[in-house]
């Protein structure tokens, strides 16, 4: 007779609603008559976002105490519930803008299937409480990513930045997966919470499974040196898609990271706190440098996000309680802009026709005041300006960098910060500031709204960028609730 | 010797002329398609070993993925690329041929040292290990307790393999038979 584990049902229900979601998508897709079919589609997607949403936030209220469940193969705690939080909010808003975005290929019943499946293997990947599940949830996220990116087969950019994923992101998870062969080599287990104490904390083993896993991790984030794939697929990939890569795949790899890191490698704390470090201050480095370089809308905010993956790095670098707490909080205004800002590209790109670059956003302030307005906002808030939630952001990582006695790596940050005003004031500058070429009589009237959904997004990421300034209190005491689950 | 133990000599020994022939096979053939087939033979044999060992999920899961499968997708894409090409191999660059007798040469050095150290029973762990260790009953008794989730997600990471293949290869179809939409 085996004895099967109990099943806590309300763990696994932020990723199963998802799941229910592809399929119901899936089968939309292929059951619901042509006309109906993307709004068929779209709405489950929608629904299975939402669902998703409330059940981690049940999870998060029901779930006061940390523990594994399903025989130790997720834990149970308000960190994997804020995280799945966080993985629907940001996939809410993306299936509010990926409704309106044109395709040539006949595909938009599976999108959206393949973008509520991504969502669930992220919340599994974030919940994880063994290095099997913490693989398979990476797969399911990353296979449904590579598809998305290559949907649009008609456009050479699309395959080429689905297959440098496929390639490049394979290539991590064997990284990855070798790590934790050696780390299951020195240790005798799986799981999370038994990996810490099992091997002498110098054993060679152990620490090169370490190192390969936080390699694998720092590809899934695109931190420098492991973020060449970065640009071409943000490029490449529908722009709502990348969006959600920005926002929440770079989310979950840095939140499983400090999970794994802290929960199993405590013992190590002084090797993975330096090799952070050095993520951070290349990524830094290399994304703002070359972020200065890109005229097109789309590669500049992939570089964006790679110093953003730097300055995200400093929590787990700080390797504190208010250093889990800074990132946490950090990820829902940044998951909010990211969201935002390729929305408005995406806009763009549906109106011209061609690919968002900072010369043709030349007048976009003007003809439409209220996107512009908008990016301004998302622009200022990457910058961490005050007023907007990535201020209070970066403030508290920095804080928590300090707190650790990481002076020199508060420099760097500042730095950064500095450079990086370059070309986010750049685009504001873009749309306010430069002549429209070749002024059309027909741009100078307001266009029509085209897509509400849209729209409804981004008020709803500028209200979220905003509002966490202003909400700051309630959202730190929510990380708070989330970070004292760690043993930090 | 007993009548079985015979037996086991002579399905061992067929088992390695069959992996050193076939491996040979794989290395010296100048068609693509025959170096594949032998492969198969390959892997086969090895599979007889794992029975032999009493390992048979490996075994099973050997014919299954390896012999089956990557065979499959092996011979599909020497298909696709063409298997009939006449282009005799002239070898490649001379760092890949120093690179693989090197590599060759420190596995066969790594088999050395383990059997001789076997052989004197100065392995740093015991080399005993359960009778039940690695059979299918305990396989899949780990599959419906300790990793139940795992093996279901399992189900779940193919699923979607399957059905981005599906939406992928499709599209192609559909251009090939220049029905674009």
């Amino acid at each position: 007779m085996i004895r099967t584990p109990a099943i806590d049902w309300l763990t696994l229900a932020p990723s199963l609603a998802l799941l229910a979601a592809t399929i119901a998508s899936l089968m939309a897709a292929v059951l619901v008559p042509e006309r109906r079919r993307r709004n068929v589609s779209w709405f489950f997607c929608l629904a299975g976002y939402a669902g998703a949403f409330a059940a981690a936030a049940i999870l998060f209220d029901r779930s006061p105490h940390s523990r594994g469940v399903i025989a130790n193969a997720l834990f149970r705690d308000r960190y994997g519930a804020l995280a799945a939080m966080i993985v629907a909010g940001v996939g809410l808003l993306t299936t509010l803008v990926y409704y309106g975005e044109r395709s040539t290929v006949d595909r938009v019943g599976e999108r959206f299937a393949l973008l509520a499946s991504a969502g669930g293997g992220m919340i599994l990947f974030a919940q994880s409480a063994n290095l099997l599940t913490l693989f398979l949830g990476l797969e399911w996220l990353s296979i449904s990513l590579y598809v998305l990116c290559a949907l649009e087969r008609e456009r050479p950019e699309a395959i080429e930045a689905g297959f440098k994923y496929l390639i490049v992101g394979g290539f991590s998870s064997a990284i990855l997966v070798f790590g934790a062969a050696f780390v299951y080599g020195a240790t005798g287990t799986l799981n999370l919470a038994q990996i810490a104490g099992k091997a002498p904390s110098g054993d060679l083993f152990l620490i090169t499974g370490l190192a390969m896993i936080l390699v694998g991790f720092a590809f899934k984030a695109s931190a420098a040196p492991f973020h060449t794939w970065t640009p071409d697929v943000y490029q490449g990939a529908a722009t709502p898609v990348s969006g959600f890569m920005a926002g929440a795949t770079k989310a979950v790899a840095l939140l499983v990271a400090l999970r794994v890191l802290s929960v199993s490698f405590s013992a190590q704390e002084h090797l993975w706190t330096s090799a952070a470090a050095a993520l951070a201050v290349t990524s830094l480095v290399v994304g703002n440098l070359a972020a200065l370089a890109q005229r097109d809308l789309k590669r500049m905010l992939a570089y964006s996000s790679i110093s953003h993956a730097g300055f995200l790095l400093f929590a787990i670098t700080a390797a504190s309680s208010l250093g889990t707490r800074a990132l946490l909080y950090y990820l829902i205004p940044y998951g909010a802009a990211s969201v935002g800002v390729f929305a408005l590209a995406a806009l763009h790109e549906r109106e011209l026709g061609e690919p968002a670059t900072l010369d043709n956003l030349a007048g976009f302030g003007w003809r439409r005041p209220l996107s512009g307005i908008a990016l301004w906002i998302f622009m200022l808030s990457f910058a961490g300006f005050p007023l907007t939630g990535g201020f209070v952001g970066k403030v508290y990582l920095f804080a928590a960098a300090y707190r650790s006695g990481w002076t020199w790596l508060l420099i760097v940050g500042a730095v950064a910060t500095l450079v990086s005003l370059g070309y986010y004031l750049a685009v504001v500058r873009a749309i306010y500031m430069r002549p429209e070429p070749g002024e059309k009589a027909a741009a100078k009237e307001e266009p029509p709204l085209l897509d509400r959904m849209l729209s409804t997004a981004v008020f709803a990421a500028v209200i979220v960028t905003v509002g966490s300034f202003f909400a700051v209190q309630p959202l730190i005491d929510l990380a708070k609730h989330a970070a004292s689950q760690l043993p930090l | 010797m007993s009548a079985g133990n015979i037996l086991v000599w002579i399905v061992w020994f067929t088992a390695a002329a069959g992996c050193i022939g076939s491996a040979l096979a794989v290395v010296a053939l100048r068609n693509a398609l025959f170096s594949a087939l032998a492969l198969i033979g390959n892997l086969v044999s090895l599979a007889v070993f794992y029975l032999l060992l009493s390992a048979e999920f490996v075994a099973a899961a050997q014919v299954l993925i390896y012999a089956g499968a990557v065979m499959v997708m092996f011979l599909f894409v020497i298909a696709y690329v063409g298997w009939d090409l006449d282009i005799a191999w002239t070898g490649g660059p001379s760092w890949q041929t120093l690179g693989g007798i090197v590599a060759a040469a420190a596995l066969l050095a790594e088999l050395v040292v383990v059997i001789v150290l076997g052989a004197a029973n100065d392995l740093k762990h015991s080399n005993k290990i359960a009778v039940d260790f690695g059979d299918p009953a305990s396989i899949g008794r780990v599959f419906l307790s300790n990793h139940l989730l795992a093996f279901e997600v399992i189900s779940i990471v193919l699923l979607v393999a399957a059905i981005g293949g599906v939406i992928l290869g499709a599209q192609r179809r559909r251009e090939r038979s220049g029905g674009i939409r």
